[in-house]
Formats: C-alpha cells, structure tokens, sequence
C-alpha cells in the first residue's frame, strides 16, 4: 500500500463512543465493563441480532441483547411493524464501518459522530417518507478518499433502512477543500447506482463494511 | 388522478420508459439488465410483448422506440415500418433491437386499406412477433444515461459520464450501420438527458453541470454545433422536453423547452429565434442577424413548486399540452397553462410509487385513444394513470 494520506489520525477510545441512553446501563451493570469494552471492539456484534428482533424485549435471557445496546440495528424492509429509527440507530449502523486506510472504524476516527446526524420523520405517519441527514468529518481537509467513505456510508444505510428514508450525506462544513463536489456526488443517486456496479469498487467498499457484521 | 393499473414490472429500479409513437407499445429499462415491452392495452390488461435480456452487463438506464419512417407528420405508407427500440446501459453500449417482418402480413394483398392498417397494427403488437438484438453500438467511456432518436428516425444521440454526446446516423429503414457523424463535448460533467424537438433536427442535452445546452447543424459544413445554453438550475438537470408544435398553446414562433432539476423546480425556456434558412429572416432582431448560428433562449417561467425533492423527469403532452414532472418524493404533479404564461397546477398525487422514488414520467396514448401517463420507480413498477 501507498503511503497512508493521513498518517497520524487522532483516535478515539471505543469506551468514548456514545451507545444508547444511559438507562440501559443499571441492567447492564452485572456484565463485566471489561468484556464489554473488549467484545464491543470487535464490533461484529451489531447486526448479529437483528433477526432475532422479537426476543429484544426479554432483555434478561440474552446478555448479548445488552450489550450491544439496542433492539434492531437493522430493520427488514418490508416489516409491518416498524421501529422509529433515531440518530443513536444511524450511527450504531454506520460507527463500525471500517476505515479504507486505517485498521479503525469510522466512529474511533471521528469521522461520523452522533451529534452531525439527524433524523426527521414525518409524525403523521409511520408510513411516510423520512429524511437521514449525515455530516461527515474527513481527518484531513484535503482526504481523498472521503467520496469512498461517504459512498460506503450510503451503501450501508440503503441496504438497512427501510425504503422511506431519503438518505443525505454531506462533508460537514469547512472540513474538506471540495465539500461542494463531494456533496454533489454522494447524493446523485445515478452516480452512486453506476458506482455500486462497479465490482472493483464495491469490493473496497464490502472491504469496509465486513466489520460492521 | 386516478391509478388505472400498476404493473410490477422489475424487481429491481425502473428508471426509464418510452412508448411508440404510432402503436401501442410502451418499453421499460431497469437495473436487473432488461427492458420490457407492454402493449399498453387496458382490455387484455397490459401483456408482456417482450423481455429484452442477455444483452447488458448492467443497468439499462434509458430506452426509445425509433419514430416511425418519414417521421410522425409524413409517415411512409409504402414501405412496412417495423417498430424497433434502442436501449442504453450502464456498461457503455447501446443496443438495437426489432422485429422480423411478420408472415402474416405477406398474404394480406387485395384486402382493404383501411383493414390492413389494423390488421398491421395488431400483428405488430403481438407477442408473437419475436424481439431480437439487431446491433450493439460501442464507443463511449463511461455509463450512458440517455438516447435519443431524432424524429425521422435516421440519427440517434447518446450521452455518458464521460461528458460527451455523441450523434449515430443509421439507415431507418433497415438499422443495419450506425456511423457516429459527431462527438459533442460542451458540458464539463456527466450528461444526464437527450431529448430531440419533434419536428426538427435540434437536440437538448441535460447536465450535472446545472445546465442545458442546444445543438444544430450547421447547414454550410454540416457540423454539429452548440447553439445556445440555458443557465438558471441551481442543480443538476435531470431531464427535458420539447412541446410539440402541434400541442395546443404552442406557438409557430416560438420553440420551448421544460426542464427539470435536482434544485426542485421545473422551468419553462422558450426561443423566438427562427431555424436557419427560413425567409422571415427581415422578421429577427438585428442582434440575431449577425450571428445566425446562435438561438437566443431565455427563461419564460418557473412552474408552481410541488416537490420536496430533486425533479429527475418532466414530460410535455403534445395531445394536451400539459406538463408532468415527478422525482425522488414519489409526487406526480400535472400543470396546465392557464393564459400567457401563466401555469397552474392541474393535479397532483403523492406516493405514486408508495414511499418509492419516482425516476420516470411520460405521457403516452392507450390502445383505445385515451391519453394517460405512465410512471416508472425504484420500487419496479410501471403505474398507468388517468386524469
């Protein structure tokens, strides 16, 4: 490999990381702070459950259910009875996306950070279209490989959310030198649609995606 | 509005749909590599013609049926005039496909004029006839988004990512060579759309790069030309179209264009300049005597804002005159000129494709006459509508 863009990004410890409200955590407390920490870092965990959704509610038989945090991480798409999706859901779904050049996720890098995501769901109805706004902070401004990282984004997020949600993914402000450009592409859904049969890009882009299973 | 008949085409998007000018055939093009053909026939409930596959690696984004011989005013009687399709995909190609003559047809000698047209008409939508692949056409980089046939079915436009356009001259009759006779690099980003005037040689292409752009020929040298260049999208434009000039509210005088954008709106532009070689010249301003190559284009209206979302697809009626514009919040909205330029929203449905996007709208005449619109959405589907 090239040598890395960005060579001494700053990292975040996972510990640091937001997970859903802290009432979970009185439940949660007999499981071992250590365990969690070490089995979060693998971050495989997150997906692992989603089909098993209706148990989430017995929150006492499965300490994994704790762990992880939340009840479905990825919603099926033609479910009936579908959960409000929130900001913490987003980024639980996206925080674990592997970096493209750096062994790290994209949440320990502070490329995406749950206060620069935003959910707007139309209250009327939970049948309506919903907005998913995502502003990513690229470690360096001149990054080259943000597009990659925000298209790995919209990739995850199109195959997990429901088919309602218009996904806007945008380079936060004044991180980057062509935010304009970049914005412009990752939300041309033609571009991405050509893009993602690209099969020597989609093999990068399952590459960054394999940690989030 | 009124939903006349959802048909669950594609398991993947459907992003593009056209219908024959003179039967009554509509064509899709979807991300599962293949293009469908329907007879657009409510009474035997919209049949399969025929499924276009094997011939795309990937997506087909855009699909036309070739007008028919001598164009839609002066139709040849004397010739037959089998109905083929062009398809344009995402792996940069283009492909051709027709229909054998049917034998049937060789036997109907001594019948009635009027007789035979229908029994042409019939035999040529039937799913008898079979489709096959008549050529592929290769030359561009990148992914094609559009084509586009001129209205005498001789010239065929494409465009790509690769930025460029690019003009095939092919015999109509037979199909049988495509030469490309330009290559149109004007825009500086990815070319979206490709839309011909329907009575003339004057070719709209749309842009990523926020704007449209005109192009003639040159009657001196022959060559291709850009002729002018509508500025005022704040977004990329997805799509135009042309009124016809015999839809009501159009004028001899003056050609239009509507335009549809990412930025949310739908545009109106018009032109008063005359085509090159007509004798009215005395009648032009002086400032369009000096350069006669150049189509002096302004902004005539914006439509009346109806979507929350981009606008990937606008089509103008040439029955009726009205516009139909949808995109990615799954609203159709229909507007009607009400006056001098004045458009009012005629009606509007929302979740035309449920919570789907919407990526393609056109205005199309069913077997029995009845104007219609016909909608295509991630969702797969092709919706039929009637207002």
């Amino acid at each position: 490999m090239s040598d890395p863009i960005n060579a001494n990004p700053v990292v975040l410890d996972v510990s640091q990381l937001p997970t859903r409200s802290k009432k979970d955590q009185t439940e949660a407390d007999f499981v071992d702070q250590n365990l969690v920490r070490n089995v979060l870092s693998l971050s495989f965990l997150e997906r692992k459950h989603y089909e098993e959704e209706e148990s989430a509610g017995d929150s006492g038989s499965d300490s994994d259910m704790q762990i992880s945090g939340d009840e479905s991480v990825c919603v099926d798409y033609f479910e009936e009875e579908e959960e409000e999706i929130d900001a913490q859901e987003i980024f639980d779904l996206i925080s674990s996306i592997s970096d493209p050049e750096h062994p790290l996720t994209l949440a320990q890098l502070a490329v995406v950070n749950l206060n620069d995501i935003e959910v707007k769901n139309d209250t009327r109805s939970k049948n309506s279209i919903a907005e998913v706004l995502i502003k990513i902070t690229p470690t360096i401004t001149h990054c080259s490989l943000a597009t990659l990282i925000g298209l790995g984004i919209r990739v995850r997020l199109e195959r997990c959310l429901p088919p309602r949600y218009r996904i806007n993914i945008r380079i936060k402000e004044n991180t980057h030198q062509s935010e304009n450009q970049i914005n412009k592409q990752l939300n041309d859904k033609e571009r991405v649609a050509a893009a993602c049969e690209n099969d020597q890009l989609l093999g990068v882009i399952s590459q960054m995606l394999s940690t989030c299973k | 509005m009124k939903l006349i008949k959802s048909i669950k085409s594609h398991n993947e998007k459907a992003w593009c749909l056209s219908q024959h000018q003179t039967l009554p055939l509509l064509a899709t093009a979807s991300t599962d590599k293949t293009s469908i053909i329907y007879k657009l026939s409510a009474a035997s409930d919209f049949p399969v013609i025929a499924k276009l596959e094997d011939s795309h690696k990937r997506s087909v984004r855009a699909v036309q049926f070739k007008p028919p011989l001598g164009g839609e005013s002066e139709p040849v009687s004397d010739i037959l005039d089998l109905p083929a399709l062009a398809c344009g995909s995402f792996d940069s190609t283009i492909s051709i496909w027709g229909i054998e003559e049917p034998d049937e047809l060789r036997e109907l000698d001594g019948e009635d004029e009027q007789d035979i047209q229908k029994i042409h008409k019939t035999l040529l939508t039937s799913p008898k006839s079979e489709w096959s692949l008549m050529a592929l056409i290769e030359g561009h980089e990148s992914e094609i988004k559009s084509v586009a046939w001129n209205y005498q079915g001789n010239l065929l436009a494409s465009c790509s990512r690769d930025k460029t356009i690019w003009i095939w001259e092919t015999d109509p009759e037979t199909l049988e060579e495509f030469d490309c006779i330009a290559v149109l690099n004007d825009h500086s980003q990815d070319i979206k759309h490709v839309t011909w005037h329907p009575t003339q040689n004057l070719l709209a292409s749309s842009s990523y790069d926020d704007t449209v752009r005109l192009y003639k020929q040159d009657e001196d040298d022959d060559e291709w030309a850009c002729v002018g260049i509508l500025n005022g999208h704040d977004g990329t434009v997805w799509c135009s179209s042309f009124e016809h000039s015999s839809s009501p509210g159009s004028s001899e005088e003056k050609v239009r264009l509507v335009s549809a954008s990412d930025d949310k709106t739908v545009r109106i532009w018009s032109s008063t300049s005359k085509e090159e070689g007509t004798t009215n010249s005395e009648k032009l301003p002086s400032s369009l005597k000096s350069q006669p190559k150049e189509m002096v284009w302004e902004e005539e209206t914006v439509l009346p804002i109806a979507h929350d979302y981009p606008v990937y697809s606008v089509s103008w009626s040439k029955t009726s005159g009205r516009i139909a514009s949808v995109g990615s919040d799954g609203n159709i909205v229909v507007y009607k000129e009400d006056g001098m330029k004045d458009w009012i929203i005629e009606d509007k449905m929302s979740y035309a494709h449920g919570v789907f996007e919407v990526n393609c709208v056109i205005w199309c005449l069913l077997e029995d006459g009845e104007e219609a619109l016909a909608t295509a959405g991630d969702d797969g589907s092709v919706n039929l509508w009637r207002l």
